[in-house]
């Protein structure tokens, strides 16, 4: 099963959302953000040497700590280098070997946000409650729709007071709420989980809900 | 066996027109518009949505397809026909990830934003271009005294190294060569194995520090 986890604009809380929901979902997050990466490096090949066939998928997941992690480079030349229409490929093989993959996508509408929206089983939608967030999320919603992903849930980060019902209508999709977290800021700061770092803490509950909502969606 | 049904309904100073299609197997309909007046669209992101044109519509329909345009002209009996049916093909339906980025764009870096291939950048140390390169006149000298043919290159070989003293003494030379170079190349291929296999906990220790 390949998950993956979109949003129309950056900075709200998409990597944070694929990190965790991996760690609940117990499978492989990949950071599939080939010219912007944001979760944390590893020492080996990444994804770049994957999708350049200098290193298969399987040789560049790392565990690590708490999470299995398929990292990715940080290198112009690397970013050029990778061929997206093989991510598909690369994907299928990981969640072969591992059973659940969560594909942390690049932020906009370009096609290296559509290319692991077109392998993936289902999306998870993250968004905050600001107008231009909400504004990007209708777009990644359209861009969803288009390559036919259903849309399992929408993450509405740092908004444990609004209401979902509105942008769950206008997204068609259930919403679960993220509160604002320090621990949850500190242990994404960290490259961690938080139900690592603070099982007790509320986002850790957020993250368990959101998990077997995903888990039952692609199931049915 | 294609049908089309048709149904126009009057609305403001347009008339709007639905349309159902209906095929026993899947199949590439065109279908156009037959009122006197252009064809008014759906659109998305403000342009015509995928199949339309200034004339009608075209696309496949498996099982029920259901349209609808807007024109200005006033309704008649027969607002729209089927002009053109053949058979579906499957290839038209699947998205490959090649059509995703012919569609929205390559967006990996430009390629005059790479400067260079990295391993261009590769810099050895200067004592070792030193060693290698005097390894390689030696051998230079090696081969000109190797492969001289005639007397007049013989000699030319022979007064470049210097006497018969100093030939020997460069076949010697040549010898340790061989057997630094493996000793080196041996080296190398360890610490290069090492390289690639070491891994430093940097996130654990930065934690710790």
């Amino acid at each position: 099963m390949i998950v993956a986890v979109i949003a129309g604009k950056g900075g709200v809380g998409k990597s944070t959302v694929a990190l965790n929901l991996a760690a609940e979902l117990d499978g492989v997050v990949v950071d599939a953000d080939l010219s912007m990466a944001d979760l944390p490096p590893g020492s080996g090949p990444d994804l770049h040497d994957v999708l350049a066939g200098r290193a298969t998928p399987l040789e560049a997941v790392t565990d690590a700590g708490s999470v299995r992690i398929l990292p990715c480079g940080r290198s112009l030349a690397g970013a050029r280098a990778a061929d997206p229409t093989t991510l598909g490929t690369a994907l299928d093989a990981v969640a072969s070997q591992y059973g659940r993959v969560v594909v942390d996508c690049p932020a906009g509408l370009s096609s290296d946000a559509g290319l692991p929206l077109l392998a993936a089983d289902a999306c998870v939608l993250v968004t905050r409650p600001t107008e231009a967030a909400l504004a990007a999320a209708m777009r990644a919603r359209e861009l969803a729709r288009a390559v036919e992903t259903p849309l399992a849930r929408v993450v509405l980060n740092r908004a444990q007071s609004m209401e979902p019902e509105p942008i769950a209508a206008a997204l068609g999709a259930p919403v679960v709420r993220l509160p604002e977290s320090t621990s949850l800021a500190r242990a994404q700061h960290h490259g961690r989980p938080v139900g690592v770092v603070a099982p007790d803490c509320p986002a850790s509950d957020r993250f368990a809900e959101l998990a077997a909502a995903v888990h039952s969606a692609i199931r049915s | 066996m294609v049908s089309l049904d048709c149904h126009t309904s009057r609305a403001g100073d347009a008339t709007l027109v639905e349309l159902l299609v209906t095929a026993d197997t899947p199949t590439r309909v065109r279908i156009e518009n037959c009122l006197d007046g252009p064809v008014w669209p759906p659109r998305k992101q403000s342009v015509p949505a995928e199949g339309w044109d200034e004339d009608g519509f075209e696309g496949e329909v498996r099982d029920r397809l259901v349209l609808g345009y807007a024109t200005p002209a006033e309704p008649a009996d027969t607002p729209a026909r089927i002009v053109t049916t053949e058979p579906a093909t499957d290839t038209d339906s699947d998205l490959t990830p090649r059509d995703l980025v012919r569609s929205l764009g390559d967006s990996r870096p430009p390629r005059d934003a790479v400067e260079r291939n990295p391993d261009d950048a590769v810099v050895q140390p200067e004592a070792v271009t030193d060693w290698l390169d005097a390894v390689e006149c030696r051998l230079d000298a090696a081969d000109r005294l190797a492969s001289a043919d005639s007397v007049s290159e013989a000699n030319a070989a022979i007064t470049a190294v210097g006497e018969t003293a100093d030939i020997l003494a460069l076949r010697e030379q040549l010898r340790a060569d061989r057997r630094t170079l493996t000793r080196v190349r041996a080296r190398c291929e360890a610490l290069s194995e090492r390289t690639a296999t070491v891994e430093i906990p940097v996130d654990t220790l930065s934690r710790l520090v």
